[in-house]
């Protein structure tokens, strides 16, 4: 009766608004049962009601089995409610079941009826009958065996007409004292703003009372041939305690009339109804109709309300309802669009005028599907966006380029927007695990509780969905293994009742999931042995185990504790698996254990699956993306540095970086390109690549705890992609994580860092993971610098030296303005030049904030500002960067700060990139070449001024601290140098000795010295000119050092 | 909502004498038949991006407005050799477990209406490897329409991929 075409967006309706109303009913469940008899009246009464509505729209519906089981639930909680019955562990385990059971129903509605509930529907009649008010029960013994029956009666005949209701539901409600009606109700299967959905119907009838029966005539359903109808008949019959008036008002939308109707015995003695105003007392059964049957006299009663609604003269003229007993109140109903011709076929405005019950509403339930087709189309709307930019760059129509500004802003706006509609809140996954812990942990004979924090932190809809398993996995885990049984924990001095503590929270752009628990931790000596026994490790390897690889075993496959597979956490999955399903939503697992104290396993997660943040590279002319999150570093290598720095130990490529050796893949090797060259890829062979290229690119990428170089022909910008899956046919390729579409339209792939290095069998290395960041101070007195970091868009992080910056200004926007081509900005009644980063590096612009800071920088004798967002830190800086060299052009270095990749910029050189023409005059004309030692204990300025310096056509002589440089002068004498830059600053000997040294030897007094620092104070200034210094320079200011150089060199030279 | 919309959605192709309509495919000196049904749209095709270390009759993966589809090539799976591209090239979108794929074939023809009763079973003539992905034959009236067994062909990776 139920799944004719037509009726199913009802039902589905119906399924999804079941399910939100069960949707917490476990949880409150529980909360029910530990208040015990202290009831939380509102709490049970809201259990109640969700049952109660079920139940009720159930039986319209024809889902009678859905709605017995339904029906005993709320008996039992009607119970619990009238403190009839305490809530114990036993009664809310049937009542946890049941709604197991009604939740499976609702999952797979049509076949509901078909489900055996005759078990659970005994447990629960088991706890009424068993329940204190058994008096009561006792009292109705007599008539328990008197059978019931409920009778409607037809208006004109007067005839009564028997209907098949549950015994027990007729005495109760004759018991109740609540009158009967029958109600003939005419509803929508479509709905709009003018009528009433089919569900809001229902519902609207069941706050009026009990539904003790319903019967819809589907028949025009069942026809494929004719259009179907629009809407529908339904015979309802209600206990209410309402009066036929308010019953008219209520549901004057779908009332077509009210009737008469009644319970009395089978045995012909009458009830007078309680409450009843009119027609009190019995109306005699007539006999014919009393015989009938069941099913036939219900398909009458249709029958018979069918006749009355189209036969009746009133309708057409939208009043006068056949009946004066069941007369709306004034208008029509809008009954028989779907019949009568002369009718709207969708809403008769009389309808139209009576929908002010509707309310408008906040919240509205959108398929999942069409958020995906709206994210995607609106990754195409960026598409099409970036392609106009493109285009209109070119053009140098004013309003054009306003105009495709602002499109391009409400694109990023709406593609945002869109992005939050997949955000939804991780309690969801976390409220089920009350059920979880309860359970388990009585199964177990342990005692446990569950404490949450964070369950309002948001993630992707997505990651919401795949985290269930492996969370229940873990958490399972924890009770398991972790949690030991009271009377051990007693015996450790521990409370008996174990914790397992669920938190989220946000940290460095990323979600974090901790599952904690004060249970007994992981002795890993049992893990290494477990691992030697089933010949995972060798016993040389077991002995050379850290801690954390030992703790990692954990996650290897086919690894299990548990001595034998309990059907708690063994289920056929491993840790491994659970590693696995979290790598794949771009997560990372993490395990500490303190023996005896505990355990906690540490989940980061991406936001969002949708948007990531990626580098673009290129390899073998093809364009591939690399997860930012997975990259630690970025290094170039001149030709000159590869032979140093690349080498093989047996055969497998390493890259020397900062002491450590890292191993390196060759991105063309793992994806089964051709060599670029004969002779090999690259690493095996550096000098292949020295005649072809420049540069060797190699990206530090880190998975899990493994760290690699992975070598690729270029590196290309940085790009937020769309992450979109591959078809099956490609689902199984290890080095490939998904594809995106790149700006132009074309697809990119996107490489699975842990999936390469395990194509490429790149295993563990004996290393710490070091979690030091090398922005942080050595302390090891070495000198350094302060950074300034600031951030423009939340996912790129910059930093340029505090040093060069002569002022940060914060101004509002309006402020800047634009003059010809130049933005300025009045800053101490001057015009102060302002560079977009994005202008000149691979940067997103800064927000259009109404205010922004203005980092001023003084370069050579200019003075320039970047507008920036936002402002992060200062952090001081041993400034040990590789010489990675240049990622591009404005770009000194990357490295970690803040726990974010974070870009050093060149600020000279990006001044010099936007702004050719102010240091053209600098250039030497090749008159005289100038000869500089330098002193310099940093590697990382030692290299960066060295290759400034020659550069400019200058030979450098550089020294790693002051007394290297002095023995060098001793021994050389100072014929031929003209200049002596240092730093002040170094080990062993510092700028003011050297300097000091330098002005008291008569053979080297006439060399100028200049001084290198990073923030000079008056203090050092001074204490620098007393010793013969004749300038400061600042750090990386290379501008102001190549002025200096000149006016000194010159200077030296008349001297 | 609206009740009318909820037809079937199958029935809507078929005409009323129970004929269906195939559209014309041309791979190699083969002529395949593909149920209209099954197909979403046709297309030129469009940048392909090569998938390294893919199966082999994976010709690469294309952007369907926003969506990645992986091409197969019906010329790798029925006759071990590459499509050439050329201007007759084209390339069928079809849908199969809720996944689109597209098609890689040499062009494609006009539409052929006929009923069941006109599907002869697969002559054995055919190659006994690539008889598994024909559902039956049409005797046209110049030549044989062979009707592609479309899942057998989506399908492919079950055999393949894994090795």
């Amino acid at each position: 009766m139920n799944d004719e075409l037509g009726m199913e967006e009802v039902i589905e309706e119906f399924v999804l608004e079941s399910q939100e109303h069960l949707a917490d009913i476990e949880n409150e469940l529980l909360e029910i049962e530990g208040a015990g008899a202290d009831i939380d009246q509102e709490l049970v009464n809201k259990v109640f009601r969700s049952v109660h509505s079920v139940k009720g729209a159930a039986g319209f519906l024809g889902f009678e089995t859905l709605g017995r089981l339904a029906h005993s639930m709320e008996n039992v909680l009607g119970k619990i409610r009238g403190k009839e019955l305490v809530p114990d562990p036993g009664i809310i385990d049937v009542l946890l079941e049941a709604s197991d059971i009604l939740m499976n129903m609702l999952n797979d509605v049509h076949a509901s009826n078909d489900v055996d509930v005759s078990g659970h529907i005994a447990s629960l009649q088991a706890i009424l009958d068993g329940d204190g008010s058994k008096e009561e029960g006792n009292g109705d013994a007599q008539e328990a065996h008197e059978e019931l029956r409920l009778l409607i009666r037809d208006p004109d005949s007067g005839a009564d007409t028997p209907l098949e209701v549950d015994q027990d539901r007729l005495r109760e409600t004759r018991a109740s004292g609540k009158r009967v009606r029958a109600l003939g109700l005419e509803m929508w299967t479509f709905h709009d703003e003018d009528t009433l959905s089919f569900y809001s119907g229902i519902k609207k009838v069941l706050e009026l009372g009990e539904v003790l029966y319903t019967e819809t005539d589907f028949s025009g359903f069942n026809d494929l041939e004719t259009q179907v109808p629009d809407s529908l008949k339904i015979l309802a019959v209600l206990a209410t305690e309402a009066s036929d008036e308010r019953i008219r008002e209520e549901l004057s939308d779908i009332l077509l009339d009210i009737r008469e109707a009644r319970i009395e015995s089978k045995r012909g003695s009458s009830f007078p109804e309680g409450g009843q105003s009119e027609a009190e007392g019995t109306l005699p059964a007539s006999g014919s109709e009393g015989a009938l049957e069941p099913g036939e006299t219900s398909a009458g009663a249709l029958e018979r309300m069918e006749s009355e609604s189209s036969e009746s003269p009133g309708r057409d003229s939208g009043e006068a309802p056949p009946l004066p007993a069941s007369k709306p109140p004034k208008g029509s109903l809008p009954s028989n669009a779907a019949k009568d011709p002369t009718s709207g076929p969708r809403k008769s405005p009389a309808a139209s005028s009576r929908t002010g019950g509707l309310k408008p509403q906040s919240n509205i339930r959108v398929s999942v599907e069409i958020l995906d087709q709206l994210m995607n189309l609106a990754g195409e709307l960026v598409l099409s966006r970036n392609q106009l930019l493109q285009c209109t760059d070119t053009k140098t129509d004013i309003d054009l380029k306003k105009i495709s500004a602002r499109l391009d802003q409400v694109t990023s706006d709406l593609q945002e927007s869109i992005m939050c509609t997949r955000m939804q809140q991780i309690d969801q996954v976390f409220s089920k695990f009350h059920r979880v812990v309860r359970d388990l942990s009585g199964k177990l004979g342990k005692k446990c509780r569950l404490v949450l924090h964070g369950e309002d932190v948001e993630l992707d809809k997505a990651i919401i969905e795949a985290i269930g398993d492996p969370l229940t996995h873990l958490v399972r885990n924890s009770i398991d293994h972790g949690i030991e049984l009271p009377e051990l924990r007693v015996e450790r001095g521990k409370d008996p009742t174990g914790t397992v503590t669920l938190r989220a929270y946000h940290a460095g752009g990323k979600v974090i999931i901790e599952i904690e628990d004060d249970g007994a931790g992981i002795d890993t000596d049992r893990l290494t042995a477990k691992a030697l026994e089933k010949g995972i490790l060798t016993q040389a390897q077991a002995e050379n185990l850290t801690n954390r690889e030992a703790l990692d075993l954990i996650f290897h496959p086919g690894f299990s504790t548990a001595s034998k597979v309990t059907d708690v956490s063994g289920r056929g999955v491993g840790m491994d698996v659970v590693k696995t399903n979290i790598k794949k939503l771009g997560g990372e697992i993490e395990i500490r254990t303190e023996p005896g104290a505990g355990t906690t396993l540490r989940i980061k997660l991406p936001l969002t699956l949708a948007i990531i943040a990626s580098l673009v590279v290129e390899c073998g002319s093809d364009r591939f993306v690399i997860p930012q999150e997975s990259i630690r570093e970025l290094v170039r290598l001149s030709s000159k540095e590869s032979r140093k720095r690349l080498d093989t130990i047996q055969g497998a490529a390493i890259l020397r970086l900062r002491e450590r050796i890292i191993p390196l893949i060759d991105a063309r090797r793992a994806l089964a390109y051709p060599a670029e060259s004969d002779a090999g890829p690259g690493p095996e062979t550096p000098e292949a690549e020295t005649g072809k290229k420049s540069a060797v690119n190699i990206i530090v990428v880190e998975t899990g705890s493994l760290r690699y170089g992975l070598i690729v022909d270029r590196l290309l910008e940085a790009e937020e992609i769309v992450v979109k899956p591959l078809g099956k046919h490609l689902g199984r390729i290890e080095e490939l994580a998904g594809a995106t579409i790149l700006g132009d339209g074309t697809v990119a792939l996107i490489l699975d860092i842990a999936g390469i290095a395990a194509a490429q069998h790149l295993h563990l290395q004996e290393e710490e993971r070091e979690f030091q960041e090398s922005g942080s101070t050595k302390g090891d007195g070495e000198s350094g610098d302060d950074l300034l970091l600031f951030r423009n868009d939340p996912t790129e992080q910059f930093a340029v030296p505090l040093g060069l910056v002569s002022r940060i200004d914060h101004i509002p926007r309006e402020d800047l303005k634009l003059v010809g081509q130049t933005l300025l900005f009045r800053s101490r009644g001057e015009s102060v030049p302002v560079l977009k980063l994005e202008d000149h590096i691979t940067a997103k612009p800064c927000p259009d904030s109404p205010r922004v800071y203005i980092i001023v920088f003084k370069v050579g004798d200019r003075e320039f500002g970047i507008p920036v967002h936002e402002l992060i830190d200062i952090q001081h800086s041993s400034m040990d960067f590789d010489q990675t060299l240049l990622r591009e052009p404005g770009v000194l270095s990357t490295f970690l700060a803040r726990g974010m990749n974070t870009r050093f910029l060149d600020v000279s050189g990006i001044a010099e990139i936007a702004r050719p023409w102010w240091f053209e005059s600098q250039d030497k004309d090749g008159s005289e070449t100038t000869r500089i030692l330098l002193v310099e204990d940093s590697n990382f300025f030692r290299s960066q001024l060295t290759g400034f310096l020659e550069e400019h056509g200058i030979v450098v002589q550089s020294f790693e601290d002051g007394s290297l440089a002095w023995e060098h002068l001793c021994e050389r004498g100072g014929d031929g140098i003209d200049l002596i830059i240092t730093d002040i600053e170094m080990p062993k000997m510092d700028g003011f000795e050297l300097t000091r040294r330098i002005k008291e030897d008569p053979r080297f007094s006439f060399i100028p010295v200049i001084a290198l620092t990073s923030l000079s104070s008056e203090e050092d200034k001074r204490k620098g000119r007393a010793l013969g210094l004749d300038d400061y320079n600042i750090k990386l200011d290379k501008q102001g050092l190549l002025l200096s150089i000149e006016a000194h060199r010159l200077k030296g030279v008349e001297a | 909502m609206n009740p009318s919309a909820m037809n079937g959605t199958g029935s809507a192709c078929r005409a009323p004498s129970g004929e269906k309509q195939h559209v014309s495919v041309r791979a190699g000196n083969l002529l395949l038949g593909i149920g209209i049904e099954r197909i979403q749209e046709i297309n030129r095709p469009s940048k392909l991006t090569i998938v390294p270390k893919s199966p082999s009759f994976v010709r690469g993966v294309m952007n369907l407005r926003g969506e990645v589809v992986t091409v197969v090539d019906l010329n790798s799976i029925l006759k071990n050799r590459k499509t050439e591209l050329t201007e007759t090239s084209r390339i069928i979108i079809l849908e199969n477990d809720g996944e689109k794929t597209g098609l890689l074939a040499d062009g494609v023809g006009e539409v052929i209406t006929f009923g069941p009763e006109r599907i002869d079973p697969v002559p054995c003539h055919l190659e006994e490897e690539d008889a598994g992905f024909f559902e039956g034959v049409v005797q046209l009236e110049e030549r044989l329409l062979v009707l592609l067994d479309v899942d057998a062909v989506l399908g492919i990776e079950e055999i393949e991929a894994g090795s």
